[in-house]
Order: C-alpha cells, then sequence, then structure tokens
C-alpha cells in the first residue's frame, strides 16, 4: 500500500505544466452529423478564459502548452483535450445521451451493442444515482427501470430489497457474480454504470444463479477518468425534516382490559384519563403513590424519537495514464435513526485500476466495507420495537420523558417504570437489551484478458469475497422481558427475563468464482461471427457459531459467555456448495441488421444426488433491426427501430443438504438428557433441478436523433418441476415429501420504458423518463397431490392470493352476530392478491445553464398488505378510532353493553359447511342482531393481530397503493472563475429523499417496505450535497 | 489452437473435480444416526408435555370449567367452541419403529418394545376419544409408500390399542431396565403397572359399548394385580428449575393473574371442606377487604364460567373472584403434569366394581383413591408456603370421609362421589383429558348459557368431539371422507357430532 501511495504523490507532481501562450484555433462540429456546432464553449480548464463558437463552429483561444481545454455544448459530452503544441484543435462532440446507450455490459461483463441483443437490458447512469446520496443507493434505484420493484422499509437498519419481474436478482460487481456483496456493500460515488439484465435469456451464462436476471455493476476504477489526476470529494447531509406517516394513538382513557383502572394491565381499555385520584407509580420518587391519572403520556411516542439524519461522504482519487489508471476511494456513511441508540456507520475502502496494453489487459478491483451499529435492534411485533411499548402496550397515562436516563431503580438490578412485569422501560430496551452488529466484507477480483491474435482471445477472471460478522444480544438484569425471538442462536430464544443474558452468534463465509473463457470474433464480407468457450468454478461456503448464557448472567453488565451461571449453550453450522460448469456461446450477425445468438451451458452442483447433478441450459435470441431497411427519409425522424425475441431454460439445483436425511438432536431436551428425532420429511433423494423456460420479445425505437425512445418488452416464464416439501397426510408419520410437484407457474409482464428529451438549446435541457412495468404468476398446471387443495388454486387463476377466514354473512350479505358478537367463516376464502398490480416511476432532469433539477416519483398500485401496527393499535384499545360513543357509555358503567353490531343474529337452524366452504345444508332462520355486546368486544373480534401466526382479519387488510416523490435534487456547478485556481470543478446542491407520500389506505405507516409490520415512522430527509473535483 | 486443447483439458480437469460433491453435501452438525435412548426421550417428550404456551395450557382448563379467564376476551373453550385436532402425534410412529431397530438384537429390545407399543396406544387412545375414527392399521408407513392410510373404525381402533397394550405389558415384564426414559428412569416395574393402569382406563372410556370379553379382561388386569401401588409410581412429567423444564405456567403474569377459578370447583371443595381449596385459589380481595380471612373457605369465590364476559371481567377488577394459586406464578418447577395416577386408577376400579364389571371394596377403592389425592396435592406444596394456613396433613386426611365425603348408600350418588373426585385430581392439568371423562359420565354438570355460549351449532349443549386436521382434507380426502360419511349425518365434520363411542 505504501508503494501505491508514493507512486500517486510522483504522479501529482509531475503533471504540474509549464509552457508558453498562443492561439490556438479549429472547428467544433457534431459527431452525429457532421455539422457544424454554434455557441459551443470553449475554455481553458479551470480559468475564465474563453470563447464561443460562430455560426461555423470556429473558434480562437490563448492558451499555454500543457494547459487542458474544455470543449463543451449542453446534451453533449464535454470534450477534454491538452494542448501539445500550436497545430489547430477540432473537435466533433457527441451527444451526451448516445454515448450512454449503445453499450452494455451483459452476462460475464461482455460489452456489447445495446441493438444486438435479443433480450431486456436497461443501463442507469451512475450520475442518476449520486444525486441524492441515502444510506443506501437501491433507494436511487426505485422506480428507475422497467420491471424492477424497490422495497424500501422505513425500519431503521433495513436495507431496501430488489425485486426483478417479481424475483430476487443476482448482483454482479465487475463481472463477478459473488456470494456474499449486496448493494449495502457499495457506495454510490463507486459506482460508474448499472446495467440490470432482467430476464434469465440475459444471464443465461451465469447458470441457476442468474435465472432470475442480474444487476450488474461496474465500478470506477480510473478508466473513466479524464486524464491526469482527479480528487473527488462528495458529501451529501440530510437530516430528518418530519414523518411521512406517524402512528397516532388515543389519550382519553388509560391503561385496564375492562373498563377499569388496573395498574398491571397493558391494554388501554381503562378508564378515562379524567383527573380521578389514583394509586400510580411515581417515577422520579420511585414509589406508589396517590395522584391525579392524567394524560400525560399524550405524545409519548413523539417525545422518545430523536432527531436523525443521514451523512455519505466519498473522497476518491483516481489517476489515468496511457496505459494504467487507477483510483482509490474511502468512503463513510453514518445514519442516526429516530430513536435512541440507533447509529448505523458504513466504511468502504476500495481500490481498482487497470492497465490496456495492446496484447494484454488486466482489471483488478479490491473493496473493504464494514457495517456495524450499537443497537441495530428488531423490527415488527416485538419490544425491541419501541412501537410495541410506546404505542400498543402502555398507555397515555404516563410521561417518558420523566423515565429517560432514569430507567434504574437499583443500577444494574432493577427497572424504574411504570410497569413492574412483562414491558420494559423503553429507554432500558434501547440501551440495556440491545443487539449490535459488525460486519466486515472483503472482496477483490482479478481480470486478465490477452488476445492472440486480433480475433481470438482468452479471458480469466476470478472473484473472491470474505465476511466476518457478529451479533451479540445482550440483556442486563432486571429486564421483564426475554431476549425474544432473536436468531441469534438456536438456544437463544425466550432468555434472560429477570436474569439478564448473553447470546453471541459469528459468522463467516467466502465464495470463490472463477471463470477462463476463450472468445473469437472474426467478419467475412457482411457476416460476422463470434462467440466463446468458458468454464466456471464456484464454492462457497457459511460456517456460523454461536452461544448463549444459560439462567443468566452471574455478574451485571459482565456480557461473555463466560458469565453464564449454567454452562453456556453453544452450536455451530456449516454449509458449502460446488457448482462447477463450462459454457459457450455463438453469435451470428449480418449487415448490423439480423442478429442470432444461442448459449449452452452444463452444471454440476454438489447439492444434488449423482444421478441428477449434471444439467444443461440452453438459450436463443435474435434481434432484427428492421430501421435498416427502411428508406433513408425515414433517417430524419427515426434513428432506430428493432424487434428482438429470445427463449431460455434455466434450472435451480436444490439446498445444500436439502436431499439427507438426518435426525433432529436436541440437546439439552429436559434437564441433561438429549433426544432424537426422526425428520417428519419423507427424502427421496433422486429429485431434479427446479426449472423455467423464459421467452421474451420486444421492440425498441429511437427517434428525432434519440431525442424520444420507447422500449416495450413482453415475457412469459414458465415454472416447472419445483421442489417441494409436498404436504402428505401426518397419519404416514410424515408431514410431508421432498420432491418435484408437477404444479406449473407462468410468470407473463409487460415493461415499457420511455425517455424524451423535450426542450433542448443553448441554455435549457429538459430530460424525463418513465417507466411503467406489471407482472402477476398465473397457475398453469396442478399437482394432483402436492398443489393446495384450495378453491382459489385452479388452472389460469393467480398464485399470490391473499386468503383469509372473511365476516359470516347471511345471504343478502349481512354480518351474522352470535350473542352480539361479529362472526367468521370457518373456512378461508380469496380476498385479493399480494403482488402490486402495476408499478410506475418518472424521473426528470431540467438543466439551466448551472442550475439542474433532479425529480424523480414512483409508485405501485395495488397489492394487500396486512396492517400490523393498526390492527394491534385497535386491539389494545390505543386506536384513536376507538373513542366512540359506545365505549363511552361501555366505560361510564362497567359491566354494560352498549354496542349494536348492524346485522342480523340466527333465530334457529344450523349451517353446515365442507372445508372448501360449500354449504352442505342449511337450516338458519335470520333476524336482525339486537343484542348488544361491549364496545370492546367488538373491535377485539374485529382485529385479531397475526403476530402469532393467523391470516388477519378483512378489516386490517389495506391496499399498498401509493406513490412517493422520492428524491429531489437542486444543483448549481460553481462557475470557473468562483473555483478557478483551487479546484476543477465544484457543485452544490440542496437534496431531499423520501419527500412526499400519498398512499391509498395507510395512515399511520408507510407501505413502501410492501408489508406492514410496525413499520417505523417514515422519515422525510433534507440536505445538501457538496461535490468538489481538484 | 493449441490454446482450445489447453482450454479443453483445463475444463476437463475442473469436471473431473466432483468428486468433494458428496462431501460438501453431508451436514457434519446433524446426524444420519441416533441411539435408542436419545429417540426414547424425543418420544416421551413429545406425549407428555404439554403442547403450547401458558395461555394454551389455561385454554385447555377453561374447557372442562376449572378455571375462567378473564382479559382480553373471551376464551373460546370457556364458552365452549372448539375447533380442529391435530394428527402430528403420527409423526412419531417412524421413530417408534427407528427405535426398535436400533435396539434390536440387544438386551434392551423387549423393553423399547413395550415403550413404543405404550406410547403408540396411548397417543391413538388420545386421538380417537378427540375425533371418531382415526387411521391406524396403515398409518405410519410412508417410509413403504403409503401416504394415504383408510381410518379404522373407532371400535377396531379400540380393540387395537387395547391388542397393543397387552402385548407392551408382556415387553415390559420381559424387559430390562432401560436409559433415556424421563418418566421412570428405566423402570420396566413401573412401566409395566402404568401399562396395566392405561389398560383399565381405555375399557373403563368403553364403558356405553363395553363387550363381556373386554369386561373379562378388566376384570383380569385387576386380579393380576401388576398395578399403580401409590403415587410414587404416577405416570408424569416432573417440571424443575432447570431452564427449559420449567412450568407452563411459571412467571406468566400476562395471564395467570387473570385467570380465576371456577365456581364449579370452589363450591364443590367448600361443600367438601375440602383444603385442596387452599391449595389451588387464592382468597377473593374483595372478601378480604369485607374481613374475611386466608384461613376460611368463605373468602374464596368462584366465577361462574358460563356468564357473560364482561360482566365477570368487570366483577373481577372489583376483586370479586378468586385467583389461581401464587404457586402457579412463582414455582419454575411448578406441580408435575399428570398422566396416569394412582388415585385414578383406584376411582377407575371402584367404578368397575359398582359396575359389577369386578369385584372387590369399592369403598376402599374410593377412600384410596381420594387419599392418594390430597396426599398429592400436598405434596405439591411441601414447605406449606402457598395453602394459606390451611395444609392437608395426614391428620386432616384421616378426618375427610366424616364429612359429606363419606362413601354414600346409593349407586347413584357413589358414583358422582367417584366421579367429582377424579375430576378435582386434573385440577390444572391434562383439561382435555379430564373433559373427555365429564363427556362420558355427564358429572359433574358445567354451567351453560345459551346466550354466552359460543357452540355455534348447539349453544343448549357441549361439543362432543374435534374436528380432523384441515391437512387431511388436502393429503388424504378419499379416506378422510369415506369415515366422515360413515360416522355422521352428511358427512359432516361437526364438533357436537356423536362418534361410536357415545351413541
Amino acid at each position: 500500500m505504501n508503494r501505491i501511495i508514493a507512486i500517486i504523490f510522483l504522479i501529482l507532481i509531475s503533471v504540474q505544466g509549464f509552457g508558453q501562450e498562443t492561439v490556438i484555433k479549429g472547428k467544433v462540429s457534431n459527431a452525429s452529423d457532421g455539422q457544424p456546432l454554434a455557441g459551443a464553449a470553449v475554455f481553458i480548464d479551470g480559468t475564465t478564459r474563453g470563447d464561443i463558437t460562430d455560426a461555423e463552429g470556429n473558434y480562437a483561444i490563448s492558451a499555454n502548452i500543457g494547459e487542458t481545454l474544455v470543449f463543451s455544448f449542453l446534451g453533449m459530452e464535454p470534450q477534454y483535450i491538452t494542448v501539445r503544441n500550436t497545430a489547430p484543435i477540432d473537435v466533433s462532440l457527441k451527444d451526451a445521451a448516445n454515448t450512454l446507450d449503445d453499450v452494455v455490459v451483459t452476462a460475464l461483463a461482455i460489452k456489447r451493442e445495446e441493438k444486438a441483443l435479443g433480450y431486456s437490458v436497461q443501463k442507469v447512469s451512475a450520475e442518476s444515482l449520486q444525486k441524492v446520496q441515502g444510506v443506501d443507493v437501491g433507494t436511487s434505484l426505485t422506480g428507475k427501470i422497467a420491471g424492477m420493484t424497490v422495497f424500501n422499509s422505513s425500519d431503521f437498519g433495513d436495507a431496501p430489497s430488489i425485486s426483478l419481474r417479481g424475483e430476487e436478482p443476482l448482483l454482479v460487481i465487475d463481472g463477478v457474480p459473488y456470494a456474499n456483496m449486496s448493494l449495502r456493500d457499495i457506495a454510490a460515488e463507486d459506482i460508474a454504470s448499472i446495467d440490470v439484465l432482467k430476464g434469465a435469456t440475459a444471464s443465461a451464462l451465469y447458470g441457476y444463479r442468474g435465472a432470475s436476471g442480474a444487476i450488474m455493476v461496474t465500478t470506477k476504477n480510473g478508466a473513466d477518468g479524464e486524464g491526469g489526476m482527479t480528487v473527488t470529494l462528495s458529501s451529501n447531509t440530510m437530516f430528518q425534516a418530519g414523518f411521512l406517516a406517524i402512528p397516532e394513538k388515543q389519550s382519553a382513557y388509560g391503561r385496564g382490559t375492562n373498563y377499569a383502572y388496573d395498574m398491571n394491565s397493558d391494554e388501554s381499555w381503562g378508564a378515562p384519563l379524567d383527573g380521578t385520584i389514583r394509586t400510580q407509580w411515581d417515577p422520579h420518587a420511585k414509589e406508589y403513590r396517590d395522584y391525579e391519572y392524567l394524560p400525560v403520556g399524550k405524545d409519548n411516542f413523539k417525545n422518545f424519537l430523536e432527531q436523525g439524519y443521514v451523512t455519505n461522504n466519498t473522497l476518491s482519487v483516481a489517476y489515468q495514464g496511457k496505459i494504467a489508471s487507477l483510483r482509490t476511494s474511502f468512503n463513510w456513511t453514518e445514519n442516526k435513526g429516530q430513536y435512541p441508540n440507533s447509529v448505523y456507520d458504513k466504511y468502504g475502502v476500495t481500490f481498482g485500476g487497470n492497465i490496456n496494453m495492446k496484447k494484454f489487459k488486466l482489471d483488478v478491483n479490491m473493496a473493504y466495507h464494514k457495517q456495524t451499529s450499537p443497537h441495530i435492534g428488531f423490527n415488527g411485533y416485538t419490544s425491541y420495537d419501541p412501537m410495541y411499548t410506546l404505542l400498543i402496550w402502555t398507555a397515555a397515562d404516563y410521561d417518558i420523558r420523566d423515565y429517560k436516563d432514569n430507567y434504574w431503580l437499583i443500577p444494574d438490578e432493577e427497572q424504574n417504570f411504570t410497569y413492574k412485569s412483562t414491558h420494559n422501560n423503553p429507554y432500558y430496551d434501547r440501551y440495556e437489551r440491545t443487539k449490535s452488529i459488525n460486519r466486515d466484507i472483503f472482496n477483490s477480483s482479478f481480470g486478465a484478458t490477452y488476445e492472440f491474435t486480433p480475433w481470438l482471445k482468452a479471458v480469466f477472471r476470478t472473484g473472491i469475497d470474505f465476511y466476518v460478522g457478529r451479533e451479540d444480544i445482550r440483556v442486563s438484569k432486571g429486564s421483564f422481558v426475554t431476549t425474544g425471538n432473536t436468531g441469534a442462536g438456536d438456544g437463544a430464544t425466550w432468555i434472560g427475563k429477570d436474569t439478564g443474558a448473553y447470546a453471541t452468534g459469528r459468522n463467516t463465509g467466502y465464495s470463490i468464482n472463477s471463470d477462463l473463457m476463450l472468445s473469437a470474433d472474426k467478419t467475412w464480407g457482411d457476416f460476422r461471427v463470434e462467440g466463446m468457450v468458458g468454464g466456471n468454478i464456484f464454492y462457497n461456503q457459511d460456517d456460523s457459531m454461536w452461544g448463549n448464557t444459560v439462567n443468566g448472567i452471574s455478574v451485571p453488565g459482565y456480557f461473555s459467555l463466560k458469565a453464564s451461571v449454567d454452562p453456556a449453550n453453544v452450536g455451530s453450522t456449516i454449509y458449502k456448495r460446488q457448482v462447477n460448469s463450462i459454457y459457450g456461446r455463438v453469435g451470428l450477425s449480418w449487415r448490423s441488421m439480423v442478429y442470432l445468438d444461442a448459449t449452452l451451458r452444463n452444471d454440476w452442483s454438489s447439492t444434488l444426488p449423482a444421478s441428477t447433478r449434471s444439467y444443461l441450459y440452453p438459450s436463443v435470441s435474435g434481434s432484427f433491426v428492421v430501421s435498416e431497411l427502411l428508406p433513408d427519409a425515414t433517417r430524419n425522424w427515426l434513428d432506430m427501430w428493432k424487434f428482438r425475441g429470445s427463449w431460455t431454460v434455466s434450472k435451480t439445483p436444490a439446498g445444500i443438504y436439502a436431499t439427507n436425511i438426518n435426525f433432529t438432536v436436541t440437546n439439552p431436551a429436559w434437564g441433561t438428557a438429549a433426544s432424537a428425532k426422526m425428520p417428519t420429511s419423507l427424502t427421496e433423494g433422486d429429485v431434479n433441478p427446479e426449472a423455467s423456460s423464459t421467452y421474451e420479445i420486444g421492440t425498441q425505437a429511437m427517434f428525432l436523433k434519440k431525442r424520444l425512445s420507447v422500449d416495450v418488452t413482453y415475457f412469459n416464464k414458465l415454472m416447472y418441476d419445483f421442489l417441494v416439501y409436498g404436504s402428505i397426510s401426518s397419519a404416514s408419520g410424515y408431514t410431508s415429501a421432498y420432491v418435484n410437484s408437477d404444479e406449473e407457474i407462468v410468470r407473463r409482464g409487460w415493461e415499457i420504458a420511455l425517455t424524451a428529451t423535450p426542450i433542448r438549446n443553448k441554455d435549457w435541457e429538459w430530460n424525463i423518463s418513465a417507466n411503467w412495468s406489471k407482472y402477476a404468476r398465473y397457475y398453469k398446471q396442478l399437482d394432483e397431490e402436492y398443489s393446495s387443495d384450495k378453491p382459489w388454486v385452479k388452472v389460469g387463476n393467480r398464485v399470490d392470493a391473499y386468503s383469509l377466514k372473511d365476516y359470516a354473512r347471511d345471504p343478502e350479505g349481512n354480518h351474522i352476530y352470535s350473542n352480539g358478537r361479529i362472526q367468521y367463516n370457518p373456512f378461508y376464502s380469496c380476498v385479493g392478491y399480494y403482488d402490486p398490480d402495476w408499478t410506475w416511476g418518472i424521473s426528470t432532469n431540467v438543466n439551466y445553464k448551472n442550475f439542474s433539477l433532479s425529480v424523480s416519483f414512483d409508485g405501485r398500485v395495488g397489492g394487500l398488505a396486512n396492517t400490523m401496527t393498526e390492527s394491534y393499535m385497535w386491539s389494545a384499545g390505543a386506536h384513536p378510532g376507538t373513542l366512540t360513543a359506545e365505549r363511552a357509555a361501555d366505560t361510564a358503567n362497567p359491566g354494560s353493553a352498549n354496542f349494536l353490531g348492524k346485522g342480523v343474529k340466527i333465530v334457529s337452524g344450523t349451517v353446515e359447511y365442507d372445508s372448501y366452504g360449500n354449504v352442505l345444508s342449511d337450516t338458519r332462520v335470520f333476524a336482525p342482531n339486537d343484542v348488544y355486546t361491549t364496545y370492546k368486544q367488538y373491535i377485539k373480534d374485529m382485529h385479531s393481530g397475526v403476530a402469532w401466526g393467523g391470516s388477519g382479519c378483512p378489516a386490517d387488510l389495506y391496499s399498498t397503493t401509493f406513490f412517493k416523490l422520492r428524491e429531489l435534487s437542486l444543483s448549481y456547478r460553481l462557475p470557473q472563475r468562483l473555483v478557478k485556481g483551487w479546484a476543477k470543478s465544484a457543485t452544490v446542491s440542496f437534496v431531499g429523499q423520501n419527500l412526499f407520500l400519498w398512499a391509498k389506505d395507510f395512515k399511520y405507516s408507510d407501505p413502501d417496505g410492501g408489508s406492514e409490520d410496525f413499520a417505523d415512522p417514515s422519515i422525510r430527509y433534507i440536505g445538501f450535497n457538496v461535490k468538489l473535483t481538484f | 489452437m493449441k490454446k482450445i486443447i489447453y482450454t479443453a483439458l483445463f475444463v476437463s480437469t475442473v469436471f473431473a473435480s466432483c468428486s468433494k460433491f458428496d462431501e460438501y453435501n453431508t451436514n457434519p452438525d446433524s446426524t444420519t444416526e441416533a441411539t435408542a435412548a436419545m429417540l426414547a426421550t424425543g418420544v416421551e417428550l413429545s406425549t407428555f408435555k404439554s403442547g403450547g404456551d401458558a395461555k394454551a395450557y389455561i385454554s385447555y382448563s377453561a374447557l372442562p370449567k376449572y378455571v375462567a379467564y378473564l382479559s382480553e376476551g373471551a376464551m373460546d373453550t370457556q364458552y365452549n367452541s372448539i375447533g380442529r385436532c391435530s394428527f402430528d402425534s403420527y409423526t412419531l410412529w417412524p421413530n417408534y419403529d427407528q427405535m426398535i431397530e436400533y435396539a434390536q438384537g440387544t438386551e434392551y429390545e423387549s423393553s423399547y418394545r413395550g415403550l413404543a407399543g405404550f406410547l403408540k396406544a396411548y397417543n391413538a387412545y388420545i386421538l380417537t376419544m378427540r375425533t371418531g375414527d382415526i387411521p391406524y392399521s396403515e398409518a405410519g408407513k410412508g417410509k413403504e409408500g403409503h401416504v394415504t392410510p383408510k381410518y379404522d373404525t373407532q371400535e377396531e381402533v379400540f380393540k387395537s390399542v387395547l391388542a397393543e397394550l397387552e402385548a407392551a405389558e408382556a415387553y415390559f415384564a420381559a424387559g430390562r431396565d432401560f436409559t433415556g426414559d424421563l418418566i421412570y428412569s428405566g423402570s420396566v416395574a413401573k412401566w409395566r403397572k402404568a401399562t396395566n393402569a392405561l389398560r383399565l382406563k381405555v375399557l373403563l372410556s368403553l364403558s356405553k359399548k363395553i363387550t363381556a370379553e373386554q369386561k373379562a379382561e378388566f376384570d383380569a388386569i385387576v386380579k393380576a394385580g401388576n398395578l399403580l401401588e401409590s403415587n410414587d409410581d404416577n405416570l408424569q412429567l416432573v417440571y424443575t428449575t432447570t431452564s427449559g423444564t420449567w412450568h407452563p405456567l411459571y412467571n406468566q403474569t400476562l395471564f395467570n393473574p387473570y385467570t380465576t377459578v371456577s365456581e364449579l370447583v370452589v363450591d364443590e371443595l367448600k361443600r367438601l371442606s375440602d383444603r385442596r381449596l387452599f391449595y389451588f385459589a387464592e382468597p377473593a380481595p374483595a372478601q378480604l377487604e369485607a374481613g374475611k380471612t386466608e384461613e376460611e373457605f368463605n373468602a374464596y369465590v368462584g366465577t361462574n364460567t358460563a356468564a357473560d364476559f364482561t360482566k365477570s371481567a368487570a366483577e373481577f377488577q372489583q376483586g370479586k373472584f378468586s385467583p389461581i394459586n401464587e404457586r402457579y406464578i412463582e414455582e419454575q418447577a411448578g406441580d408435575p403434569y399428570l398422566h396416569l395416577t394412582y388415585a385414578e386408577q383406584c376411582l377407575i376400579i371402584a367404578e368397575a366394581i359398582e359396575l359389577g364389571w369386578t369385584t372387590g371394596n369399592a369403598e376402599s377403592y374410593y377412600e384410596n383413591g381420594v387419599k392418594a389425592a390430597l396426599a398429592m396435592v400436598a405434596s405439591f406444596d411441601p414447605e406449606n408456603r402457598y395453602n394459606h394456613g390451611m395444609p392437608i396433613d395426614d391428620a386432616y386426611i384421616a378426618s375427610y370421609f366424616e364429612g359429606p365425603a363419606a362413601y354414600a348408600a346409593s349407586k347413584e350418588e357413589r358414583l358422582e362421589q367417584i366421579w367429582m373426585q377424579k375430576y378435582l385430581i386434573k385440577f390444572l392439568q391434562d383439561g382435555y383429558d379430564a373433559y373427555m371423562e365429564v363427556r362420558r359420565t355427564g358429572y359433574p354438570v358445567f354451567p351453560n348459557d345459551p346466550n354466552t355460549s359460543l357452540n355455534i351449532d348447539n349453544k343448549e349443549g357441549f361439543p362432543t368431539r374435534w374436528q380432523y386436521p384441515e391437512g387431511e382434507t388436502k393429503t388424504n380426502f378419499a379416506n378422510l371422507d369415506a369415515a366422515l360419511k360413515r360416522q355422521f349425518e352428511n358427512g359432516y365434520d361437526g364438533t357436537n357430532e356423536l362418534m361410536w363411542l357415545l351413541k
């Protein structure tokens, strides 16, 4: 490393140039048509000296030898040319969009012309991901790719989850499909471009790992620098500026389960907070005292929240030489969440370089990333999530501020809280019952290309990643709650109440992915044949160990396995997998008009039995550039129009150990005794890999010098041979059989992408791009034995059915009440679908001189989710909607029932159903319901929580339809005269992320995460971004 | 061209290296081999440990009206609503076979065969009692490819269960003490006794359908004498203070304080001046405020389990009812979970004598059973910390039969005494087992109010069975359908239908 730094410094010194001033003349033209460009700016980099081209594109400028001329015109790529001598310098500028669109990175990092492809690939420029930099670059991808849905959970610490055509795509970084890297491990500033290979055909050469498409990230490694040395400092800091959605609760009634004050109850169905003198805990005197019972905790949740922020800073140094270039960067990102002790940090150091010689090319990339948090917490229905205690399971009858920095009664022994069991002081939970994380990951790739002859070359590429992760759960003594279901290890669940606990999980693993390819490219007249053959070995291993204390910790504050009162519980797992492959590709083309491609790959997977472990995947794709056949006159308005089509088969082998038959050993099972259990699944062993066959057709057209382009894709993916643990009758002794199901599911979808530049002139440029996509899964064929036997599971029906037990209704559709209580059907029915109906995104960019405004919107339409937060707020009596006249009447006279359900009751007779919900016999006679029940009983019946299973109630089922103003940036590039002498360029921006939300049903939480399980308040971020280039 | 050959060579070496694949796909942290003892521990735990959390435990006891639950909302079982049962215990069948396979040829083979037979019969007995016809003769054969077993009629199931138990008794008689046993530390002598006790229990369940041969079988078992002899022989799972082996109700402060003892239990204990009241319950706070003391029977007030939930919950807030004893919250080890007790066995024989199935002195069986039951409850609080100063001591036990507990004059009354005493044994124990017994005898009479009942098909009555598991409708439909159609009108899988045993 020292040597590298030394070299960088040497280079720094040597680029200082000295020279004689001279007048340089020349002409600037448009590269696409060769016409002169009038009004183009020509100036000396780092100065205000410059000229504007005349109507013939001519300019003249005084410059020193060694100075750099910058040629720019709006909408075109600027060019930088260093003055070497006095000769005229003629320059032709290319359209900015032009350079972006034409070449894309395809499978195995092979760069290809987009028009040659028979499948859909969409490119995202790095710039659009760098305008606003939050915690994850994934958030900035939202809405930018047709067919990609990004679910941005508002929960602290949650990375956005990316779905491509409804599946999780493979992440490929600089040509290497690492097993352990995630987008979270890449800083936005380090990205040069992202190409999304949408379907299985595009990523057919990645084998099973590419079965769901791929996100190809190309990182900067110096090659895209501007020649010489560039130092870039980018800093993006945003602060929490309110919330897009935050829950509220009622503060009229206090704790209690049945309309009376009950000191120990955690529900809010108690007596009114009306100032009556009641025995209550005094947080400061730390004793029970009689005082006025008032809604002092009206704003407990808001008062508990802290100011959040996110800061994302990158410093990079790049050098571009004649044959070698290199780049190194450092990133620090810190996110302070909305809760106390919620801090998350990321650090990254990258180093990349390449050597470009005549016959030999070398690319090397290395990166180290660290993530760390003192308390990443847990989200969802758990007391680790402050919403659980503050919103649901305590009433508004205490002031949380009284307990801040005041959570001990006896330090390290006993808690100070208004409850003496069941619920911890939320501050105690944040600081004394924590889950800390630390994850280090290192990845590196090495790629070498050797050109034997102009038409034949060999490529060797290998990538290794290696991670070490650590999670620690620390529960101090005096906790009223256990560790909970932490997942930190087998035995770490439900320990530590009163006694304290420590649980730790360490995991480490690595993957090695190596390819050797030989490729050839030869042209004969109008024909061109190119192709390659290669082999790949992929190996990955995950190793984990965990341990937890048993029966508590021996000394307060001593968090170690050694602190365990009884011998600590420890365990380990190891998973290994190897897949060997050979593959090949042949591409034929004729006159840049007709392109045909075929690939073949054979895998051998260690996770399958010898008889089925070898399997083959073919793919065929083609592209026909129809505009080549059209008369020349059309060129004026039509730049390119092509049709494409492709087909592929892909296979996914069984998981590691899935075909093993093993006993489940529990030790200790009871006291000191160990037990063993036979597996409850029958495993035959000779299963085949899962398979799918995808075809895709599409068309792409570009108009008006590429100022308008349209891309439409239809895809159809047939999935079959599913590996399932098919349910079998438990009476057979087994609950499932691991088999290839005969079920077939087809996923069909449409994607449309539009980009336009409605305005482009000397001062103004307006770009807009929009995309829209939809998909759904349908049953194509059912398995008689293993397909789920439900009325809505039928060929042609959607797969993502949302089913639940609906309210029982009479033939007229009225709700049925029994003893005043609402009744449910005893069977399940389909009430809608999980997946969104469609997804859209629009981003736009307006440039005026040095100003640039970028805005992106996106949204989803349709799709159902259960609202966990509101469901529990209702049933705990905390929901603002529970403040009804019936509740007031119930409370005024505990034991009375004042709620009359609107519907009918059964006067006589019964109904009998089969398990599908078909009526076997019905002798019921109905009359209007006239039996009162309590309001609380009605609410409890309407909203049964699903945290412990069950399907939820229709009343808690919400549409996830929403749209969001995702990002906004208004930037100003400082004029050269202001930065002269100290920087090459400087840009300052006002930025915002997650700025505005409109949701159809969700009022108290943000449905962006796709599901709603105590979603944290959704933070609006506003801040600034500074980018300096030296 | 040479390079292509080199590449081909590279590629072919790569693919020759599949030899490690099997090693990679073998999990070193799990095992394909176990021992008979470990399997025995597994199947015993699955059979004898109460499934579910504290609330589930309370709900099992709410069905036979031992307790009322007065938090959150009306508890389904308390108001006579029950749903589906589970066939999970069938997954133990391959474990029985595997356990025997491991023991085969060893000196313990007979012991493990006995254990396998006992557990298979016991679990099948529980299932048939709850549902009716169940798979038996074709069950547990998934490995042989038989994944849709037919349902045997309940009559056949009972015959098979009794035959299995008879065989198990012989295996235990021939066996030697074995390992992996959580109940009797491997004592085959005790297992033999428990097997015979279970045979008596199963036969008595058949009281409406019993054949002459079965009565003779009962008589023979009693006469042969290998039966439970004291509380030391009880088949029970003992909870301990070791983590993971705690009583399900321990420290469940969200549920226990809101669980009250039923009026049925409190009033009966008061009538009998039975000090078990002080072990089962806490005094009602309102009674203490009114000046009563915890040693007084009248300080204890039960909850009418059929009363409107809202009203009861409001009265509970006013301290009107007796919650369950503090011991259930405070003690990690708590009461052992009872399956077959000497007390119950005595009461079974007493009833059989009254029915004329066997001969003997019914009164002394009755008294021995009750004495054992009292001593057992006393043993749950050995340090007299929770019994409110009203311990069950030897003197108290000796005087117990001087009052209304004295064996009655009429047979009808005597049977009711036997049934009531048997009912009291299972307070906060295996509630569903107690419910089965009350279903058979109709005594004690549970309170009911059609206006509060959640038993939608029969608000005047009590459910008689659980529905078959939902999974069976998907995975074994033809056989389930046949079983339903031959048992119930319309083939309706309802919770108020009458199975063969009850017809």
